[in-house]
């Protein structure tokens, strides 16, 4: 089981596209979101959402705390928001995969961990297909969502999403 | 050195802190000794504690340092200290969005002279200001200011909370125009632009940087400091234009049928609403005008709060058409769009744009739309 850790942008895109609940019925990934992330997502429904994913255990709070070397030493070098920070102590701490749609993060991580390390949401979308917990044409909706809600996305096929 | 162990070794009050963070003074103690260090959790709190981010917290950034200094110059009061480091990281992060990013600054450069600080040169400057952006005729309301401020001028405003006793400041830094005002009441919150815009054209240039705090912008009494003088005098003349006030008074007194010559509370409320400004500043103004005698503006402000609480009661009282809606962005648009784009190329984190635009994360992706 890999572990995951979703960064603001990330969650924010999931709870857009509506597939944030599916998260746990997802094979071979647990996902967690960080203190620092949490306190990112400030749109009240969005939070609203993201609280009851996490009390209803479909995403998981990471409780392990990160000492402020720990955190300050990834902020610093790579000086990137505190909630991507945050998912990068993590990786570096711990080895966990980080899910974010930051394009300078997923460069970060690309750069000093390999790309095996990160993946975004429209993964997310085709793992959702893959496993057949969402059709294609639902999972090629949620992508049109996440963009006309403003989501920072790489360009992609659409194929991409049902292979 | 991090700018916690920086904030908390500077911090006056410990024990207080202590408290407010229910962090035991002991374990602060020997993080201030750096004996051990604070995890995540704890710098959360005193996040919370000290009203300063957890990026501000956390970063050891040599450019704030620099900034800071510039800030603290301008300071007169020791419990202001806490606003220089807020405002030293609000700028030094500006840069991040501003840098490699070329900025046209003709349009205020063409304004920008080192007058005199006399009455008549802030009056040559308010016209000159009004005819650059295209109001040769001097009549309208000017409260469209923030956004000339921002998106032709291209100043970068943030409207940020900077204390209870400050209502704005500005600075130059690296040749970049910055003007902070405090969320207030929206017409004081026009007149501190105005005088903020006032010390930034007239009193300092993009060459050297400077950063300066106002207090009392928007009082009834009159500064004795020169440039601060100065600075309520182009802002009185660019958002009362003479010619403006002429018309207005005249049409006002035909409403009311008023034949009295001499100008009252009412003429001035009404005044103060046409142009989206205080009753305070539209009484001041009377009186540059000589429409009020020397110390009226006061008088009729006394007498107003002796018998109507405040000048709003009173206009409300009299069901005086609302002032016009003035819009204040809470980052500058020029910022944000900035900001959106570097978030595209991936030069810049979507949640360092968050932090450094005050804005949250789900707000800068509207912009993305």
């Amino acid at each position: 089981m890999s572990i995951v850790i979703l960064d603001a942008c990330s969650v924010i895109n999931m709870v857009n596209a509506g597939i944030i609940k599916k998260l746990k019925l997802i094979n071979g990934y647990s996902f967690y979101i960080g203190r620092l992330v949490l306190e990112e997502c400030l749109d009240i429904e969005k939070r609203e959402v993201i609280e009851r994913c996490l009390s209803d255990g479909v995403v998981n709070f990471m409780n392990e705390d990160l000492s402020i070397s720990e955190f300050s030493s990834v902020s610093n070098k790579y000086n990137l928001g505190k909630g991507e920070s945050e998912c990068i102590a993590y990786l570096a701490k711990k080895g966990t995969i980080v899910c974010t749609d930051d394009n300078k993060a997923r460069k970060c991580i690309e750069r000093d961990f390999g790309k095996d390390y990160y993946f975004g949401s429209l993964y997310v979308l085709r793992e959702l297909v893959r496993q057949k917990l969402i059709t294609c044409d639902e999972s090629i909706k949620g992508h049109a969502i996440m963009v006309i809600s403003g989501a920072f996305l790489p360009k992609i096929d659409e194929s991409y999403l049902c292979n | 050195m991090l700018n916690l162990i920086y904030q908390l070794k500077s911090a006056s009050d410990l024990k207080a802190l202590s408290k407010k963070s229910d962090i035991p003074l002991d374990r602060l103690k020997s993080l201030v000794e750096e004996i051990s260090e604070a995890t995540m959790s704890e710098v959360q709190k005193l996040s919370d504690a000290m009203k300063m981010s957890i990026e501000f917290l956390t970063s050891e950034n040599k450019k704030y340092e620099d900034l800071n200094l510039l800030f603290r110059k301008s300071i007169k009061d020791k419990k202001d200290v806490e606003l220089a480091s807020r405002f030293s990281h609000l700028v030094g992060n500006s840069f991040e969005i501003m840098s490699e990013q070329s900025i046209d600054y003709s349009l205020l450069r063409s304004m920008m002279s080192m007058r005199e600080n006399t009455y008549e040169n802030a009056f040559r400057l308010a016209n000159q200001f009004r005819y650059t952006i295209g109001d040769e005729i001097g009549l309208s309301p000017m409260v469209n200011l923030p956004q000339i401020v921002a998106e032709k001028l291209n100043c970068i405003l943030y409207v940020v909370e900077l204390g209870r006793h400050i209502e704005g400041a500005s600075a130059v830094v690296e040749g970049i125009p910055f003007i902070f005002l405090s969320p207030r009441f929206k017409p004081r919150m026009l007149f501190t632009l105005a005088h903020e815009l006032g010390h930034i054209l007239n009193h300092h240039g993009l060459e050297q940087d400077f950063a300066l705090y106002d207090s009392d912008v928007n009082s009834i009494s009159r500064s004795t400091n020169l440039d601060e003088s100065f600075a309520n005098a182009f802002a009185s003349n660019l958002l009362l234009p003479e010619r403006g006030v002429g018309v207005a008074l005249k049409k006002i007194g035909e409403i009311f049928k008023i034949e009295n010559q001499v100008l009252g509370d009412v003429e001035i409320l009404y005044l103060s609403r046409i142009y989206g400004v205080s009753f305070e500043v539209a009484a001041l103004r009377c009186e540059d005008l000589t429409l009020l005698p020397k110390g009226g503006a006061r008088a009729l402000y006394e007498h107003i709060k002796a018998n109507h609480v405040n000048p709003e009661q009173r206009a409300k009282k009299l069901n005086l058409p609302e002032r016009p809606d003035v819009t204040f962005p809470k980052v500058s648009p020029n910022l944000t769009k900035l900001a959106v784009e570097k978030i595209r190329k991936g030069s810049i984190s979507l949640g360092k744009a968050s932090e450094i635009l005050s804005m949250p994360i789900s707000q800068i992706m509207r912009e993305n739309i």
